[in-house]
């Protein structure tokens, strides 16, 4: 009872964050509003039984990505970080209504087949644990896992040229 | 947490209270314990620092308040600093600069959940303690950010700009250094992690083998990194950036910030003595210290050693922070990483 | 168990810590504004337009404090995006280290699973060594001359 109250808190304030992520004027309060909108998508993974996820959720996104959004604002001239120059577009509505109409939808769908049963639905034993995490890394999955090292050398590179064009430029 | 919901239970007699309840208590109760030992670290530490500061420059420190050395100085400190203006500048981004000293206050305090004081005295003892704990305090980087732009003010933005590149910059070899003592526990888990180093001092995982050592030292001068304190306090020189991000703060939303600062001081002195000196463990065999009160004595030794250190060393430029981080920690760590891995391959026998 | 109260869900294990986790932001929020509060009683409130000034050096300030970043704090959260990302993979494979190490040979082929995913990015940060872009400096004497970049 009390984990569904959370759980649905959460993903309710998730939502928020989300919206008000692409709804406010400012660069830098969007970045806010989708720090507080990872925030409760970690809370969500803690309420699914997910621990090792929901802290990366917090670590990754809202340690270390938001942070280098930040510095992207403040890299971007000066007024971009100024409400008064950045308007609405006219793609707000649709782009609002998009998420929102996929909401309801899946809404509707689960709605319908969710009756009975625990919610959250007990999770096996050792569930989303870092060892768990570890026995399919370096067994099942070891070959994306010596993948992932090569997408993030590439990612180092390519910010690198990416950021030298940007030097160059500025 | 399992001694305060005793205590509640032992309270409220047997059976009378339900054992959710209990937790709800119990979680409350850590809550201000923590909030409270944060509160003490900023008054006991700011006066340990201007005496420390006092003795290494040859002179008292503070002397009057509180009639023996000044004792009583962070008190008065505080009970002027709640009577100052609160001053909010007319071109600040008003809800963040409110917002700001928050996040800092909050995400240190979530920190200190996972701290494992004594056995059973852990708020959170969550099976990724240590992992949480660098999540709740990578928010510290986002209530810096958050305060510098906040402010409006060119010192400010500077202050933060750089107080969250070298933080995350000291992330990566902070992160790295603790690797190989989750080799050697086997968890993540903060009382596990100390559980493995009880029997004696070659236990500490600082003195398994050189690589932790080498380890150790890397975590340590990581941690004086993270908490922004000379020689890297570039965030906030005062010869250059006034005060660094927290230059338009005044009154007690500056002292959030002051009892961050502090708390995170000690929070890393305690990730410090958790992680590599064996926690409440102590070396003389046969002698029983309140556990508590042997993982209070090593973290504070730690910090006296940071402010030791702040009033010894200088300043580092920005080119050499980097680095520092980048060229020399974080390679000597990887090889640290590596270095211990075989060690245990080669030298240590599991049942 | 006694499911006594609406709470009972909460009852142990990792809910019951995250639970703490939930009393602690609480916690922190109240504390906050507790301490706000009492100093809202205490404090005097003078406002007068030229306590409102941002500070800078006791001069009126010059143009907005929003200026334009220098390049390399984006560079710099960049990499360090991608060297958590890998740490982050460090810890899970740290954890069960030491389960596989007492098993004849898995511990070796899992030590030499990891050095290869580390050898992998320490290519990358050997790169980003010999481009000079880890020095900060570099930046500083590349730029072209005139160039307003705030931050160093």
């Amino acid at each position: 009872m009390f984990e569904s109250v959370c759980f649905y808190l959460c993903g309710g304030l998730m939502l928020l964050g989300g919206i008000m992520t692409v709804a406010s004027r400012s660069a830098v309060a969007s970045a806010v509003w989708l720090i507080f909108a990872f925030l409760n998508a970690a809370g969500v993974y803690a309420l699914l039984s997910a621990p090792f996820l929901a802290i990366l959720q917090v670590l990754v996104y809202a340690g270390a990505i938001m942070v280098l959004f930040l510095f992207v604002i403040m890299m971007l001239h000066g007024p971009v970080m100024n409400e008064d120059l950045r308007s609405r577009s006219r793609w707000f509505w649709p782009a609002l209504a998009l998420p929102l109409a996929a909401i309801a939808g899946s809404a509707v769908t689960l709605l319908g087949r969710a009756r009975g049963g625990a919610f959250p639905a007990p999770a096996p034993h050792g569930f989303g644990r870092a060892e768990q995490v570890a026995a399919l890394l370096l067994d099942r999955y070891l070959l994306a896992f010596e993948l992932i090292s090569i997408v993030l050398l590439v990612a180092i590179i390519g910010a690198l040229s990416l950021g030298l064009r940007e030097g160059r430029r500025t | 947490m399992e001694q305060v919901t005793a205590l509640f239970a032992r309270i409220a007699g047997a059976g009378t209270l339900s054992p959710q309840l209990l937790l709800w208590l119990g979680a409350l109760t850590m809550a201000l314990i923590m909030a409270l030992v944060m509160a003490a670290c900023a008054i006991v530490f700011t006066w340990a620092e201007r005496k420390v500061a006092g003795f290494i420059q040859s002179r008292y420190g503070p002397m009057r308040v509180g009639r023996w050395h000044g004792i009583a100085q962070p008190i008065a400190d505080m009970l002027k600093i709640l009577q100052k203006e609160d001053i909010i500048p007319a071109d600040a981004d008003r809800k963040f600069f409110i917002l700001a000293p928050f996040v800092l206050f909050i995400g240190s305090l979530m920190a200190w959940a996972a701290i494992p004081f004594a056995p059973g005295f852990v708020a959170a003892d969550l099976d990724m303690g240590l992992l949480y704990i660098f999540a709740a305090s990578s928010l510290v980087t986002i209530g810096i950010l958050m305060s510098g732009w906040a402010s409006n003010n060119k010192w400010s933005l500077y202050g933060a700009a750089r107080g969250a590149a070298q933080i995350v910059s000291y992330e990566i070899p902070l992160a790295l250094a603790v690797v190989p003592v989750v080799l050697y526990a086997g968890s993540l888990n903060m009382t596990d992690i100390v559980v493995a180093q009880q029997g004696g001092i070659w236990k500490w995982f600082a003195l398994r083998n050189p690589f932790l050592f080498v380890s150790f030292l890397i975590y340590f001068l990581a941690s004086i990194a993270e908490v922004n304190r000379t020689p890297f306090d570039l965030p906030e020189t005062e010869s250059e950036l006034v005060a660094g991000y927290h230059t338009e703060y005044s009154g007690m939303r500056f002292a959030f910030f002051f009892l961050a600062e502090y708390a995170n001081l000690f929070l890393v002195s305690c990730i410090a003595t958790a992680v590599f000196l064996g926690g409440w463990g102590h070396p003389v065999p046969g002698l029983n210290f309140a556990p508590a009160l042997v993982f209070l004595a090593k973290a504070v030794l730690l910090v006296l050693a940071q402010i030791w250190i702040r009033w010894t060393l200088p300043r580092l430029r920005v080119d050499q922070l980097m680095h520092v981080c980048w060229k020399v920690m974080i390679p000597l760590a990887l090889v640290c990483l590596a270095g211990s891995g075989v060690w245990m391959l080669a030298f240590v026998r599991f049942a | 168990m006694i499911p006594a109260c609406p709470l009972a869900a909460v009852s142990t294990g990792m809910h019951a810590d995250f639970a703490t986790v939930l009393i602690f932001i609480l916690f922190g929020v109240f504390f906050g504004l507790l301490a706000l509060g009492i100093a809202r009683l205490l404090r005097p409130h003078n406002p007068h337009p030229e306590k409102l000034v941002t500070y800078e050096c006791g001069e009126l300030p010059q143009g907005s404090a929003w200026v334009r970043f220098n390049v390399r704090f984006y560079l710099i959260a960049l990499f360090f995006i991608v060297f958590d990302v890998e740490v982050i993979f460090l810890y899970p494979w740290a954890v069960v280290f030491r389960q596989l190490a007492a098993a004849p040979g898995l511990g070796l082929l899992a030590l030499l699973e990891m050095l290869l995913f580390l050898a992998i990015l320490v290519v990358g940060l050997a790169y980003v060594w010999a481009k000079g872009d880890l020095d900060w400096v570099k930046s500083l004497t590349a730029r072209p001359a005139g160039e307003e970049v705030a931050g160093e």
